[in-house]
């Protein structure tokens, strides 16, 4: 039996708002935009990556999306196609990539939506599918807010295969909460980054799933971004923390290109994830969250030359 | 009443339409390889911006600096590369500006004599590496919030590296601080040759101010053998 995975059953949906009254929350959208410090790696002006969101599908004629959409499939055999009537994959899709700066995190890339979740957020198979529908495409980090399931050989496989081609893969953690014991597969697999979410005060969010190999934290809680149909709503989960890190590795990969770097494969980018994060709750590497957060000041230090060797 | 406001709209719409001047103290500006070159506008302007024109020529982000309309760029081999500049109040420029860095051997087009030779291009700081050394693993929030003092980027824009790197990383270019010395920032220069470095001020402790960053570059002492840290 092909393993089952979905959105985690706790999502937590916040209220809607539509187009003409999101201008009145300006600075407000993504809070993490901010306490994060994503500006430091915007002004670097990197030439925007392609990148890959595989969810529910998209709204891909949303205001925050229409412009830097390149391409959508499904591979759940959904009447409806790529589109998104759930809401779940127009709303990480915006938190990735929307063209406005206050929802998309490296905002205005380009990307590519593989519908690997169905309408009612669940799927299997079609999620291997999407992921390398995506990399076909051009995608080089692919953003995935789903989880839950058995092990799949088969399926660590396929993600080594994405390892090495150099896709960096992002994953969300599961909001199965802090006694769990442990996160959801397959983000908690070596193989890829694990996320967990994290509230405005960079304390643990409630609901984020305990567990020993969580790689990096992001911000979880009160999310606004986009809605299908149009204007926007605001989400919790590990779901939302998971596209704002996938943004943020992209922009930080396209820094590296744009600095003739060399881009780290999978238990590089762990490592680099590890240095390059900010403490927060327990000291050290914690179970609820990780290293810490991802932290764009440090991951901006990276990109300096190194001084040549000591002279002996 | 209503004369006076359309008066106004009508001047901003004039304005918009004719952008601001914007010169440069010379266009072709000469370097060495590695070298750090300040570019200078001079332009009533709101904004300058900067684009390379030649792969290989690098372009600090402008609205890093204290003073967004300049830059500072440089590369790493001799040749000659092309940029543009240009400038505006609203969100549309003027005509830009090209400037032509000659790097080391590299040809220049011939330009026009510098009309003000009394103002020739800047000299740029000899660059140091600010190599900021902390502890394994993940950052304190007292670390990051010290690296991210807007001070080191006037470091940065004087030509100076800083780096962030960990104890086992740092150990990995030749520098060992002691841990109980960490945070610390030890100081390196570049040899003549562009192939090592020297210590030129052992591990001090990392500031947590803007002024102890500013005071970094001052006061340094002579090159310190390896190991002098």
């Amino acid at each position: 039996m092909e393993p089952i995975h979905g959105i985690p059953p706790d999502l937590i949906r916040g209220p809607v708002l539509g187009p003409g009254d999101f201008l009145a929350m300006a600075g407000e959208a993504n809070w993490g935009m901010d306490v994060f410090g994503v500006a430091s790696l915007r002004s670097l002006n990197p030439d925007p990556i392609t990148v890959g969101i595989i969810d529910t599908g998209v709204d891909d004629t949303h205001s925050v999306l229409a412009a830097n959409f390149k391409g959508a499939k499904d591979f759940t055999g959904s009447s409806r196609g790529y589109r998104d009537v759930n809401g779940h994959g127009t709303h990480c899709s915006g938190t990735v990539c929307g063209t406005d700066p206050q929802i998309g995190v490296a905002a205005g890339f380009p990307f590519v939506h593989g519908k690997g979740l169905g309408d009612g957020g669940s799927g299997g198979n079609s999620l291997i599918d999407a992921m390398w529908y995506c990399i076909e495409q051009g995608a080089e980090v692919l953003s995935n807010s789903w989880g839950g399931g058995g092990r799949s050989a088969t399926w660590e496989a396929e993600f080594q295969k994405m390892n090495d081609r150099g896709v960096w893969l992002i994953f969300a953690g599961g909001n199965s909460g802090p006694n769990t014991g442990d996160t959801d597969w397959p983000g908690r697999s070596e193989k890829l980054i694990n996320v967990a979410a994290l509230n405005r005060d960079l304390s643990p969010a409630s609901f984020s799933s305990a567990g020993d190999k969580i790689d990096t934290s992001g911000p979880g809680v009160g999310i606004w971004s986009a809605r299908p149909g149009g204007g926007f709503q605001q989400m919790s989960g590990t779901s939302m923390a998971t596209p704002f890190v996938a943004g943020l590795l992209a922009l930080y990969r396209a820094c590296l290109k744009k600095a003739g770097l060399p881009i780290p494969k999978g238990p590089e980018l762990r490592s680099l994830l590890f240095n390059r994060s900010t403490d927060t709750h327990t000291p050290g590497d914690d179970r609820r969250t990780g290293p810490g957060w991802v932290t764009p000041l440090l991951l901006t230090l990276t990109l300096t030359p190194d001084p040549p060797p000591i002279r002996g | 009443m209503r004369t006076a406001i359309l008066s106004l709209l009508l001047a901003a719409g004039v304005a918009a339409a004719d952008p601001p001047p914007l010169t440069f103290p010379a266009t072709t500006v000469k370097a060495q390889k590695g070298e750090f070159v300040v570019l200078r506008a001079e332009t009533p302007g709101k904004w300058v911006r900067y684009k390379s024109l030649t792969p290989g020529l690098s372009v600090f982000p402008s609205s890093e600096l204290k003073n967004p309309k300049n830059t500072v760029v440089t590369a790493p081999a001799d040749g000659t590369y092309r940029m543009l500049a240009w400038t505006g109040n609203a969100e549309e420029g003027g005509d830009p500006v090209e400037i032509t860095i000659v790097v080391g051997g590299g040809k220049a087009d011939p330009d026009p004599e510098d009309p003000d030779p009394k103002d020739p291009p800047p000299v740029p700081t000899k660059s140091l590496y600010f190599l900021v050394v902390r502890p394994d693993g993940p950052a304190s929030p007292a670390f990051t919030r010290a690296m991210g003092l807007p001070e080191w980027a006037n470091l940065r824009a004087a030509g100076h590296f800083v780096k962030d790197r960990t104890a086992t990383e740092a150990a990995g270019l030749g520098v060992v601080v002691p841990a109980s010395a960490l945070p610390a920032v030890v100081t390196l220069r570049e040899a003549a040759d562009g192939k090592t470095s020297s210590v030129v001020r052992p591990a001090v402790p990392l500031p947590m101010t803007g002024a102890g960053v500013l005071d970094l570059p001052k006061d340094l002492p002579k090159d310190l053998p390896k190991g002098v840290n």
